[in-house]
């Protein structure tokens, strides 16, 4: 009894400790702030205590002395504290880079934990660069950890990322990687760039050495609708480890100019594929480049968002494909029709709750009597949705999808092709059901 | 003339632009995609290049909104071509003389992290 007691205090101790951590460092990042004089060392020599801690690395003739030193007198900027930038930060602190700045405009969510690993539980909720510092501050107190808990745009871009040797995107969107990229072409600064979406992984070094920028390789941004987001397609959390980490190397290879010998590549990660790396010589530096080309049309930083015609929310847009507002019905609306069907005598048909989300995502949760028939299925199984409908005797039918987007495609499907006018849209989906409905329906 | 027997691969998100019963049949939902197709040696009287390519795949791969994979000399943005493990533009890009046995792969560029 005693003993539990005990444990249960611990723990509670631990946990407020941990929030309070957070707390401290989050007050003397901001009283730092405008400190411009490193807190690290620099010169030409290496005290006792950074010999003894970063002897292993001292061994190794690559690195050696002269590239500790220059390690310990360069600074590197991580754009994003996420997935990428988590791994990629924790390994330039750890291997002993003077200064260390990490720009992210997001608070960490509960979502990210499984792949962000610098945040914690105690984190959620707190700045991604308060809770990235903490961790890296933990670390290593030699290295000089600049803060920057700001959206970066055009208008702080070149101020934030100038003087810095080395940048790294361990950004999530097409629109903050064009902008990293133009900053980084005008103030001459090479990029280690790196991206992961579900079981697959990039890494390429931009704007270095003759080689390629981000522009030289895809002058035109993709479409909106043809770009994956961890928060809608997922991502298996150790593969944006495996690609920041290999981007920590790369600095490392940049810092101690190794990687002057190395032609400019793209290197391909795949949990699938065996091996899983694969290498892609590049192009050199397109002349014809609109940013770093011998003419160039793009000399200032321009709007990003328009530009991709997409902006680096994390968060899917809302589509409003169905014009008339009465076919869609909000989820209050539908949990009244689902509770008049409880109610209803057993045997009468009330009506068809139509999931269209894929399997996988089906899987992880659904509503009472769903029927799931993914929306990529609908012209394959158009023979089997048309019985389903038919068999309602003019009931209606009600489609629900994660967000209510696609859900909308489902009503315009049923209504237009099958011609069944009784056809609704639960609008804003399962994320709106669990906000609106049922706090106790799992969020994904 | 001989024909030519490609292999083209298509990854990191490239194979969902190949239409579901090709896809089927080579075994795969996503993933990467590996398939073999034969080309003429030449087409329109001249020898076949990366265009002529970029066209036969629009034509018979491609699943929907055809011409967003290949209209008007344009490439789907965000695409990189790569011929014999080097981007294409390391060749001479859609004007690169197809051979026999040439690999050809279609890599999408990833944004998240």
């Amino acid at each position: 009894m005693e003993k539990q007691k005990r444990i249960d205090e611990l723990r509670g101790k631990l946990e407020s400790l941990r929030k309070e951590e957070l707390e401290i460092q989050a007050e003397l990042l901001a009283l730092e702030a405008d400190t411009l004089d490193g807190r690290h060392a620099t010169g030409n020599k290496l005290s006792n205590e950074a010999i003894g801690r970063y002897s292993r690395q001292l061994l190794i003739p690559e690195i050696g002395m002269q590239g500790q030193l220059k390690l310990r007198n360069s600074s590197v900027l991580v754009v994003g504290s996420g997935g990428l930038g988590s791994p990629c930060a924790l390994y330039l602190a750890s291997m002993g880079i003077g200064r260390l700045g990490l720009v992210d405009h997001d608070v960490v969510d509960q979502s990210n934990l499984h792949r962000q690993v610098l945040h914690t539980e105690a984190s959620c909720g707190v700045s991604k660069v308060v809770s990235a510092a903490t961790a890296l501050t933990r670390l290593s107190s030699m290295c000089d950890v600049r803060a920057h808990d700001v959206l970066l745009d055009s208008t702080n871009a070149k101020e934030i990322m100038r003087g810095y040797d080395v940048v790294v995107d361990a950004t999530d969107n097409a629109a903050t990687r064009y902008l990293v990229n133009d900053a980084c072409v005008m103030l001459g600064i090479p990029l280690v760039s790196g991206s992961a979406v579900r079981l697959d992984g990039q890494l390429t070094v931009y704007n270095y050495n003759g080689g390629p920028c981000y522009r030289c390789l895809f002058p035109t941004p993709p479409a909106p609708d043809a770009t994956a987001n961890c928060s809608e397609t997922g991502v298996l959390g150790v593969v944006p480890g495996v690609i920041g980490c290999l981007q920590a190397m790369e600095v490392v290879k940049i810092v101690t100019e190794r990687k002057r010998e190395e032609e400019p590549s793209l290197l391909l990660f795949s949990y699938r594929s065996q091996p899983h790396f694969r290498k892609i010589k590049l192009r050199m530096r397109k002349p014809t480049c609109a940013v770093c080309g011998d003419s160039p049309t793009v000399t200032g930083l321009v709007d990003y968002v328009a530009f991709c015609g997409a902006g680096p929310s994390d968060n899917a847009p809302e589509w409003q494909l169905l014009r008339d507002a009465k076919q869609r019905v909000s989820c209050t609306e539908y949990h009244q029709v689902q509770r008049a069907t409880d109610e209803a005598s057993s045997g009468a048909k009330g009506h068809l709750l139509l999931d269209v989300r894929d399997e996988v995502q089906f899987a992880i949760c659904q509503l009472p009597n769903a029927v799931n028939i993914p929306i990529d299925q609908f012209e394959a199984r158009k023979g089997e949705l048309e019985r389903l409908v038919q068999g309602l005797d003019g009931a209606p039918v009600y489609a629900v999808c994660r967000r209510g987007n696609v859900s909308q495609m489902a009503v315009q499907f049923i209504r237009e092709k099958l011609r069944y006018e009784q056809c609704f849209d639960i609008a804003g989906g399962l994320v709106a059901w669990q906000r609106e409905v049922d706090a106790d329906f799992p969020a994904y | 003339m001989e024909d030519l027997k490609l292999t083209l691969k298509f990854s990191s998100g490239a194979e969902l632009m190949i239409k579901d019963e090709i896809r089927a049949d080579a075994g795969t939902k996503t993933g990467d995609l590996e398939l073999t197709r034969t080309l003429p040696a030449t087409t329109d009287g001249k020898p076949t290049i990366a265009k002529d390519l970029l066209e036969f795949i629009r034509d018979n791969l491609i699943k929907d909104r055809q011409e967003d994979f290949y209209d008007k000399e344009k490439l789907r943005p965000g695409i990189l071509v790569i011929i014999n493990g080097s981007d294409w533009e390391v060749e001479d890009g859609p004007e690169y003389r197809l051979q026999n046995n040439d690999t050809v792969e279609f890599i999408s560029t990833l944004h998240g992290g």
